[in-house]
């Protein structure tokens, strides 16, 4: 497509082009494929190495799978959970659902089996989308779409139901749970008007269009999927999907094969792809332009051998939390920075530090917690009214949101992550509450109390999560063996301890309550003997590995 | 071979694996989440001194012990032609 013909288009504010084009302004996701549709109808949109869809179906189908929803009677503002495997198909549900009025909610299907109750009664979806399997993790009688749906729209004629925006740009869009503290994940709502200008501000950085080629690895329910699918279609890029498991051989091979131009990978999976250096050196991946990271702190020693194999290539650092939609500041990373920042505020975003007393911070150097505001903010989260009050403060009359990262301002006036406040962590690009692995522990009938930390595996710099189970009986191999996998079926994996110690001590601390902190202080220095051990007993100040 | 996969899922999980249960259970019941699963792929490429590109478009995640063996078995005989 040469700029001659895209002239006779109207292109969205977000999509680099001529300045002649005519701009259109898009106000609802239900419109998110109209300039590729017309544009480039027969286009790649979306590959899965298997399946693909041009623009055209894409288009097509969501009109008719959004025709069939409101045929259920789906309408305006009503959840539809998707159990989020990493299907083609997830794109054209999104985009019906979003075509329908209703709200889209991906859900990890393992979390979902886990709290079905806790998402059925909160959310009272009216309409839940997954594979055959998941059907029986449903505990309601809520309608249940099998992604089976999306093969049967095959056999009807391509009819175009033209999308007829009816609701308010206000309207949330999406909602993505995070880690709460009590053990309770909170719904972040995000409105189709936030979304829109977070494709504005970020696709200034990205720099997707028409030429690009992009690679999706995260997946649905995290919103960097929105980021590296959607947000790449609707400018009619080309997006190969992944669902494989993260092999730095085969994806590698992919960047090659497809000719992926922009590749985002949150740290721990770029990490895996760097692991393969020799696969990594041979590659030829000239057509890559930009490498976007972020989530966690991104080893510099990845970062150089990206900058060593791509000269020509911006590789940049992004850091948002999923309450300021995906991404809200970055950094292009130089081959000069020794730390490597989180950087400056996207358009239209604003930041503050603020220290202990609440008082904004404007020296450079100085730690304080992250405060962000601007176009992209939350609406708030899902029915949790208290939680969002929590999180919302009003500087200037003007809503920004307390982060909870403690950051400081370089001599470059960029942001630079230094940690957390509170107990969230990031561990393999997940936001993980100790609150919540907390939560989980103690449903164990037998754990009478359990304290929660994060260490660092001084071999791989990992994230390890540890804890001390508190129990009033006898401890053995075999009931420490039982317990571990009684817990298994009950906390998800991705918050299973790494490290566990098994205790009938409490630490108290000056107020009569356990010490958690103080506990988990003295169980990591004492398991430094142990490198290989990963379950121990403690008992009476000694410990004593039982692996 | 299936002795060599069980070090490696040992190595992985810190832990020993008991042999009568490595056919009862799938990786996941045996306490491997995917990125553990994930490692022990890298390791059976590195002992095969192989790469998983060659025979995987994509990888699907391997669900039990007799999975991996296969696929060890794969890539070391590409070892072999090559």
């Amino acid at each position: 497509m040469n700029s001659e013909v895209l002239l006779k288009y109207e292109v969205p504010s977000w999509v680099s082009s001529d300045n002649n084009a005519t701009r259109i302004n898009i106000t609802h996701l239900g419109e998110v494929l109209e300039f590729p549709y017309k544009n480039f109808p027969n286009k790649i949109a979306i590959n899965d190495g298997k399946v693909s869809y041009t623009f055209k179906q894409l288009q097509e189908l969501s009109s008719l799978l959004s025709k069939k929803l409101t045929q259920q009677g789906i309408k305006a503002g009503d959840r539809v959970i998707v159990l989020s495997e990493k299907y083609c198909e997830v794109v054209i549900i999104m985009i019906a659902i979003w075509k329908s009025e209703a709200i889209y909610v991906p859900i990890e299907p393992e979390s979902y089996s886990k709290r079905a109750d806790f998402f059925e009664s909160s959310l009272e979806p009216k309409l839940i989308f997954g594979s055959e399997l998941h059907k029986q993790k449903i505990l309601s009688d809520v309608v249940f779409f099998s992604f089976k749906e999306i093969e049967d729209l095959h056999n009807f004629e391509n009819i175009s139901y033209p999308f007829v925006k009816k609701s308010s740009v206000n309207d949330i869009a999406y909602i993505i749970h995070t880690s709460g503290s009590t053990g309770i994940p909170k719904g972040v709502c995000i409105e189709h008007r936030k979304l829109i200008n977070y494709f504005h501000n970020h696709n200034e950085v990205l720099r997707f269009n028409e030429k690009s080629y992009g690679f999706s690895i995260s997946p649905f329910h995290f919103d960097v999927s929105i980021e590296d699918t959607l947000l790449p279609i609707s400018t009619g890029s080309t997006v190969y999907i992944y669902r494989g498991l993260p092999v730095a051989s085969i994806i590698l091979n992919i960047l090659e094969k497809e000719k992926i131009t922009h590749l985002i990978a949150v740290s721990t999976i770029l990490t895996l792809i760097t692991s393969n250096t020799k696969k990594l050196d041979d590659a030829n991946l000239n057509n890559l332009e930009m490498v976007m990271t972020g989530a966690e702190v991104c080893d510099s020693n990845v970062i150089n051998k990206w900058l060593k194999k791509l000269p020509h290539a911006r590789v940049i650092n992004a850091y948002g939390p999923t309450e300021v939609t995906i991404v809200c500041l970055t950094h292009t990373i130089k081959s000069s920075d020794t730390v490597i920042p989180i950087g400056k505020a996207l358009t239209n975003n604003y930041v503050h530090l603020l220290d202990d007393d609440g008082n904004i911070i404007k020296e450079i150097n100085t730690k304080g917690e992250l405060l962000i505001g601007g176009d992209q903010l939350m609406h708030g989260y899902w029915n949790n009214e208290e939680e969002t009050n929590k999180v919302f403060k009003i500087i200037d009359e003007k809503i920004y949101y307390r982060s909870g990262d403690i950051c400081y301002k370089n001599d470059d006036n960029d942001y630079v992550f230094v940690g957390r406040k509170d107990s969230e962590h990031k561990i393999n690009g997940r936001r993980i509450n100790l609150g919540e692995i907390k939560h989980f522990l103690l449903l164990h009938p037998k754990i009478t109390n359990a304290a929660v930390g994060i260490i660092n595996d001084s071999k791989t710099n990992e994230k390890n999560i540890i804890v001390v189970l508190c129990f009033h009986t006898e401890i053995s191999k075999v009931f420490s063996e039982a317990i571990i996998n009684e817990l298994r079926q009950i906390i998800p994996f991705y918050l299973f301890p790494n490290i566990i110690g098994f205790s009938n001590d409490f630490i108290f601390g000056k107020t009569g309550k356990i010490d958690e902190k103080e506990m988990i202080r003295q169980f990591s220095e004492k398991i430094i003997s142990y490198p290989e051990s990963k379950i121990f007993s403690l008992n009476n100040n000694n410990i004593l590995p039982i692996n | 071979m299936e002795k060599v996969i069980i070090e490696i899922i040992e190595e992985v999980l810190g832990s020993k694996v008991e042999y009568s249960d490595i056919h009862k259970f799938s990786l996941m019941e045996m306490g491997l989440n995917s990125m553990m699963v994930l490692s022990v792929l890298m390791q059976i490429e590195e002992k095969t001194k192989s790469d998983l590109s060659e025979i995987f478009d994509e990888m699907e995640t391997p669900n039990t012990v007799t999975d991996l063996i296969s696929i060890y078995k794969k890539l070391d005989k590409q070892t072999l032609n090559n």
